[in-house]
């Protein structure tokens, strides 16, 4: 409905209802869609020139390119397709099989995303050649990953690291390699550091749901088609306009104060993370155990990214993952912290184009290529070379590479600390550790009656945008529960579900 | 921050754009599909909980359902098109059972089950214990073959043609007419010779097509709070507690509600979802409508009712997923079908008949969490007529009937029950307030079937009924409520918003 026929229809006549959501990546866009719905007067702030925060998008030359490097693991059926559904969002996404290619060394072998089926378990075992002994482990390990259904299933693997749960089945070390590499795209972790649980509930839904693929028009139609919703429902987007200071008084937000001037609100959601937000707020205004437990949270990796502008198509897969032989995540990071004698890096290599021809002028494609790195600044020179090895290695594995690239763009870890706004170039937000999951994971409610954060950093589950995703929608119905006179419950409670209004 | 208010005083902007009574599946799918037209939509409910006849209350670890309900399309019906433009998905989940049904009356006693594989010897079984005449079956497998590959065009026609007489021009044998009319008008609560043979033969098809005789996992309020938590991210406010006095209108024109409470709220429509009688002569006052209408509104044929009981069990006594039948189980071989009909006509004048037609949904074989473990709720009706009918025997006796009725049918039932709560019909329509308390306000008669039931629109400008009162919706009682207020919502949306009503 356009803003005209909203403002025609009856004022508010009740309590007003403002929020501000502070960021726009897909945790902010996705909540000030959401919001904006529900007929909340919402204000988005953004503190870069540009929205979609790591998902944004930049154009050159004709290309749409992201900003950083994203596939989708479930697409439609996922929580970002729930999301878009939810506040109609002009969203689709494109995908085909085979989505991905693992090259194990010098072996490689695509198939299709669907692991369970044996067809394509068959083609890994006779593309790898793998110890036949490891056929009892892989078994093992993929029961346990097919049984999880609720989150339930993976309560009894809190607090374990990923790493811990990999050696209890799988002995051999090519697939061992293979699940460290899967733990680190999906959490940007090592295998010591992730969480077992986080990890096989993205490894469960990915695999189960089996519907990779990657948003027509480039990833930022993510962010974009959420706050192009917020428009439509009468929202405001304030580009370059940073929050410098949350107002609360007696408890509960009053409103956000920018450079430009003070917004009130009854609602302030933020995506710019939970530290930030706890900064924004002021300490003083929470209790010493509980700044003390957010300061002590610790992020995800980072990752450095080269992007290619290609004349020719040189993936038919959407995504290629390269593991050098005896790659594994911890030692190549402990490398890059001693900046010497560097560890070959994996690769997680994505072509968008081989789903989306649209995202490149026609007959041109993209490639990008991204490690893993530690996400301290400190180490930026070391990861400039590391960026150097993922060039080299990608001249490697396409020959054909430096003739058909029209140019380039090379992001080191400098460059994704500005974006994230965090100082520090992490990839997804706080890391999903096993010491900070469970039952440790930060509340998405902060202790300041109106004030929420969204995104990756909290309220959700899941794999990387989709965890963003899943926030968005789950701190809006603990929102809406807070807000609205009447809570809806399905089923179990009515005593406790409604006010005695 | 939002618009600065003008300088107009509040009494000349409506407050809301709708405001929708009542929360029962007709009002939430209304206050739902409103909100998500952009309207900015009030939903009143006068009791504590929403839901009406869908409604809940906990009670000893048992989830016991204020009505008493089966549903036969699941999210292929209005319930998945209402929660998909809602953008909710499908979030409902209809459950089934196997046996799918107990058959305890009129000569039979036999678990229908829910696998193909059996269905041939449960058939057998069936057609032995009615007794009926060989010479009936190939009328009978025409009707059934008739029935389920009829072409709308015909369910049309046979939209006023009574289920008796539909019967009829295939057999009169009295077994199959009592048997069959009584199931096939099950879906109504209206005998056989008033109830429509189109709109049964319609959900007949709709359920042997859809296969999806079933349950919502959590009990049916998940149904109208998941339509009212659409609406709230749609931005509609919901307030409990807010009962109605009276739908103001000036000058012909609906202009919004007051409370109970005294509280008046203005909005440019108002949709009802209580019964025609209730709106147009307690909530607006007949003297403006029209003569004409208010004639029609008073000849609006109801169907009938029930007294309730809502029974927990210490054991598993019933296995299939409902019971439906009558005690006594047994009655006369050679039926004649007038003992039926004289048993409505008493029924019907407000005496207590000799038999007594029963229908138990078992919610927690659908879904076991609405039972403690190993435990189980019935939630049991035994046809009773409106609050039209004087009672010549009093409540009282109806359910001690009732009572006597299903201890016979549930054998030990007695001896297991943990608490048993009465729902009489005066009970019912002070919960769903409607004073007449029947089941579904505007029956599904043949002369009130589609294009012939009341409209949305009233006389009255900006006042719309929706539910199970208005509305040329079709199905069993719950899915039609919800159809009639998505169509309702729709149809105030395209009027506010083509400025025909302004």
């Amino acid at each position: 409905m356009a803003n005209k026929d909203r403002q025609e229809s009856a004022e508010t006549s009740g309590r007003p209802r403002c929020a501000v959501v502070i960021g726009t990546g897909i945790g902010g866009a996705g909540m000030a869609a959401q919001l904006a719905q529900a007929r909340f007067d919402v204000t988005v702030l953004e503190r870069s020139a540009f929205a979609g925060g790591k998902t944004a998008a930049y154009t050159r030359d004709g290309f749409t390119m992201d900003i950083a490097i994203h596939t989708s693991p479930r697409c439609d059926k996922g929580p970002i397709g729930e999301l878009a559904r939810r506040v109609h969002a002009d969203l689709t996404f494109v995908r085909k099989e085979p989505v991905l290619r693992l090259i194990l060394g010098e072996r490689a072998c695509s198939a299709p995303m669907k692991f369970w089926m044996p067809v394509p378990a068959i083609k890994a075992e006779l593309a790898f050649r793998f110890s036949p002994l490891i056929a009892g482990g892989l078994l093992k390990f993929g029961l346990k990953v097919i049984r999880i259904k609720t989150l339930e299933d993976v309560k009894p693997y809190e607090g374990m690291s990923a790493a811990e749960l990999i050696k209890a089945d799988i002995k051999d070390p090519k697939l061992a390699a293979t699940m460290d590499v899967m733990a680190s795209l999906m959490l940007v972790l090592s295998t010591q550091e992730a969480s077992a649980a986080d990890f096989l509930w993205g490894l469960a839904n990915w695999f189960k749901t089996a519907n990779s693929g990657y948003p027509k028009g480039g990833y930022a139609r993510v962010p974009y088609s959420m706050l192009e919703v917020c428009e439509k429902h009468g929202g405001t987007i304030k580009l370059g306009e940073e929050a410098r200071r949350i107002r609360i008084e007696g408890g509960r937000v009053t409103g956000v104060e920018t450079e430009k001037g003070f917004y009130p609100a009854d609602i302030v959601v933020s995506n710019a993370g939970y530290q930030q937000t706890v900064a924004l707020a002021g300490p003083g205004h929470f209790e010493k155990g509980f700044v003390r437990y957010v300061d002590g949270l610790k992020d995800s990796q980072g990752a450095v990214v080269v992007q290619y502008a290609l004349d020719k198509q040189l993936m038919r897969e959407m995504v290629h993952l390269y593991i050098p032989d005896g790659y594994d995540t911890d030692t190549f990071l402990e490398s890059v912290r001693r900046g010497h004698d560097i560890e070959p890096p994996h690769l997680y290599i994505v072509c968008p184009t081989a789903l989306d021809s649209e995202v490149a002028p026609p007959g041109k494609h993209i490639m990008y290529a991204a490690s893993v790195v530690p996400a301290d600044l400190a180490h930026q020179e070391a990861t400039g070379r590391v960026l150097d090895l993922v060039e080299s290695t990608m001249q490697r594995l396409f020959p054909d590479l430096e003739r058909h690239t029209l140019w380039k763009v090379r992001r080191n870890i400098d460059f994704f600390a500005t974006l994230g706004g965090r100082g520090a170039a992490e990839s997804i937000g706080l890391g999903q550790r096993f010491d900070q999951d469970g039952k440790h994971k930060p509340d998405p409610r902060l202790p300041v009656k109106g004030l929420y954060v969204v995104g990756a950093d909290a309220g959700g589950t899941g794999i990387g945008t989709e965890l963003a995703a899943d926030s968005a929608m789950n701190v809006f119905d603990m929102i809406m529960d807070d807000v609205s006179p009447v809570v809806f419950r399905t089923g179990a409670d009515a005593s406790t579900g409604f006010s005695s209004a | 921050m939002h618009a600065q208010r003008s300088g107009k005083t509040k009494s000349t902007r409506p407050e809301y754009d709708v405001i929708v009574i009542g929360t029962g599946m007709g009002g939430s799918a209304a206050g739902a599909i409103s909100a998500l037209n952009g309207l900015k939509t009030l939903i009143l409910e006068k009791n504590p909980t929403p839901g009406g006849s869908c409604s809940y209350y906990k009670k000893e670890g048992f989830h016991v359902d204020t009505g008493t309900h089966l549903f036969i399309r699941g999210n292929k019906g209005p319930f998945g098109v209402c929660t998909r433009r809602l953008g909710l998905g499908e979030p409902l989940q209809f459950l089934h059972t196997d046996p799918i049904t107990h058959l305890r009356g009129f000569n039979i006693d036999l678990a229908f089950p829910a696998s193909w594989l059996r269905v041939p010897l449960a058939l057998l079984q069936f057609v032995y214990q009615a007794d009926i005449p060989l010479s009936e079956y190939p009328a009978i497998s025409r009707m059934f073959m008739d029935i389920l590959t009829m072409k709308p065009a015909r369910i049309d026609e046979l939209g006023t043609v009574s289920i008796e007489a539909f019967i009829q021009s295939y057999t009169h044998n009295p077994q199959v007419l009592t048997l069959i009319g009584y199931l096939m008008g099950l879906y109504f609560i209206l005998p056989a010779w008033e109830a429509s043979a189109g709109e049964s033969i319609w959900n007949i098809q709709h359920m042997i097509k859809d296969l999806n005789l079933g349950y919502p996992k959590g009990g049916c309020v998940t149904i109208p709070t998941t339509f009212l938590k659409g609406a709230r991210n749609h931005g509609a406010e919901l307030r409990l507690k807010a009962g109605v006095k009276r739908i103001e209108v000036v000058n012909g024109r609906a202009r919004g509600v007051e409370l109970e409470n005294g509280e008046k709220i203005s909005a440019r429509a108002v949709i009802s979802t209580s019964s025609l009688k209730d709106t147009v002569f307690k909530l607006t006052g007949q003297e403006l409508f029209p003569a004409a209408y208010r004639d029609k509104i008073r000849s609006v044929k109801p169907s009938m009712t029930a007294t309730q009981a809502k029974i927990g069990v210490r054991k598993k006594l019933i296995k299939a997923g409902s019971l439906v039948g009558g005690w006594p189980i047994k009655m006369s071989r050679h039926l004649n079908e007038d003992q039926m009909k004289k048993n409505y006509h008493v029924i019907e004048t407000g005496h207590v008949g000799e038999l007594v037609p029963v229908y138990v949904p078992v919610p927690s074989n659908y879904d076991p969490e609405l039972a403690p473990e190993g435990q189980q709720i019935l939630t049991v009706v035994a046809v009773a007529p409106t609050l039209e009918t004087d009672y010549i025997d009093p409540e009282q006796v109806w359910v001690e009937r009732m009572m006597d009725a299903i201890h016979n049918l549930v054998p030990g039932l007695k001896e297991n029950t943990i608490f048993c709560d009465i729902w009489s019909v005066t009970t019912l329509a002070g919960w769903i307030g409607k004073d007449n308390g029947s089941a579904i306000t505007t029956g599904q008669s043949t002369e009130q079937v589609g294009l012939l039931r009341p409209p949305h629109e009233t006389p009255v400008e900006g006042l719309f009924m929706a539910g199970d009162c208005a509305g040329p919706a079709r199905g069993v009682g719950t899915e039609l409520a919800c159809q009639s207020g998505m169509d309702c919502a729709d149809l105030v949306a395209r009027n506010l918003k083509l400025g025909i009503l302004n």
